[in-house]
């Protein structure tokens, strides 16, 4: 059951992998066509960048590990929401201008902190972290990584503010079909036999598959450099 | 203080698993990283393995290029993204394709020579569509002329496009090429202000409908 249920999800991951990040290229040069208010096109981008953007669904997939009660889940999910919403409107609002590398890299190190959270890492160095203050801060890191794709497309200044709030709503309606999924998957996992079992090796992965974006980026920056 | 019921927060692992964990996770990363990921990614293979897989340059690293975007001598400065860059055998999609045009039949050329009495006029207009390019030279045999190089459009009334290009109170000729802005006609005024007659020898070559000769008044 285990083993069908990883297979399944690392299709699910290789089959994302090739969008690689970011708006895809065709879809780059669509939203730099469009000229005016188009909201619809906007919010669908948004959400296809969250359902296939994969480092955001890793760290999704990192926070809600062990959040068993929908409470939780709600107000981890809306933490991360708000958090990337603030960065991606004031990001493009303000045109500030990060470099789209460091900010995945540090992307990257939001999913290795929440595995090593999850792992009990943070509890074995006696460490005490608001894990709801992490999470809202790393939000702020994933919105910043949205802003910063945007702004590398020309975009037409025409309705700009609607549209950026139609990405942003697409975006959180990509990260509620994304997390309806994960959660499926959690709930059927969780009720297997070996679940505390597979959810150390799970996390100790998802830490591994954190350190490689967390890599890929710093080289990436080193060598546009 | 923290929600997250995590089993193992409760229940940590002792240190030393906790390091191996860790250590588990960076010699993976690691392993992935120089073997796959930077081959295949940035064609940095310090292993040799990544060559072996023939992940190596699958991408080469996309560079970014700054270049003008020209249309109609607007220009502008773009940037476009390029994989590869310099070294690759690809070349580079502009921003703006449209300053490539394709044409259903061959430029045309004519060659027109025009004599101008002593304080006579004359018009030559060329009629463009909108991004169509005229390549034009011309020059007088004697003295000097005035010359107003304008454009319009074809039916044209105060509302409509009305602009200079160039204007010379004492030419002696001109070479030059223009993309039209606007549909319409592009073209020449001269006035010959000499007491002698004056010899215009026009060229012009391009993707023009027609070229309008308003014949020569006083």
């Amino acid at each position: 059951m285990i083993v069908k249920l990883l297979l399944a999800l690392a299709g699910l991951l290789l089959s994302v992998a090739g969008f690689a990040h970011g708006v895809a290229a065709n879809d780059a040069s669509y939203i730099e066509s469009l000229k005016g208010v188009a909201v619809i096109p906007y919010m669908y981008l948004g959400a296809k960048h969250m359902v296939t953007g994969y480092d955001h669904l890793m760290f999704l997939a990192g926070v809600i590990f062990f959040l068993y009660r929908f409470k939780d889940v709600a107000l981890y999910v809306s933490l991360f929401a708000m958090g990337h919403s603030i960065t991606l409107l004031l990001g493009v609002l303000a045109g500030i201008h990060a470099n789209a590398h460091i900010v995945d890299a540090i992307i990257g190190l939001s999913v290795v902190y929440k595995a090593f959270e999850n792992l009990g890492g943070f509890r074995r160095l006696g460490l005490q972290i608001d894990s709801r203050l992490a999470v809202f801060l790393f939000g702020l890191a994933h919105g910043f990584g949205l802003s910063t794709k945007l702004q590398e497309l020309s975009l037409s200044p025409e309705g700009l503010l609607v549209n950026l709030i139609g990405f942003n709503v697409g975006v959180e309606l990509g990260q509620f079909a994304a997390l309806g999924m994960l959660l499926l998957v959690f709930e059927v996992w969780r009720r297997t036999d070996h679940f505390i079992r597979a959810a150390y090796l799970a996390n100790t992965l998802l830490m591994s598959a954190g350190l490689i974006l967390f890599g890929y980026q710093l080289a990436g920056y080193l060598q546009a450099a | 203080m923290s929600a997250i019921k995590s089993p193992f927060e409760s229940h940590p692992p002792s240190a030393r698993r906790l390091l191996l964990t860790v250590l588990a996770a960076l010699m993976l990363a690691a392993v992935i990283l120089l073997t796959i990921v930077l081959p295949a990614e940035y064609s940095i293979d310090p292993t040799g393995i990544g060559g072996v897989l023939g992940l190596k340059k699958t991408t080469a690293a996309e560079q970014k290029i700054e270049l003008l975007d020209t249309l109609g001598g607007n220009e502008k400065i773009d940037t476009t993204s390029v994989a590869g860059g310099a070294g690759s055998s690809q070349p580079i999609p502009l921003p703006n394709p449209a300053v490539h045009q394709s044409q259903d039949s061959a430029a045309q050329a004519e060659t027109f020579t025009i004599t101008l009495p002593p304080y006579a006029q004359t018009e030559i207009k060329a009629v463009l569509k909108t991004s169509k390019v005229l390549m034009y030279a011309w020059k007088i045999d004697r003295g000097q002329i005035y010359v107003d190089f304008h454009g319009h459009s074809p039916e044209w009334t105060n509302k409509e496009a009305f602009v200079r290009y160039e204007e010379n109170k004492a030419s002696t000729g001109a070479n030059g090429s223009l993309v039209a802005a606007f549909p319409g006609e592009h073209g020449w005024y001269w006035l010959n202000g000499n007491a002698f007659p004056v010899v215009i020898t026009l060229t012009v070559q391009g993707y023009y409908d027609k070229i309008i000769d308003y014949g020569v008044s006083k």
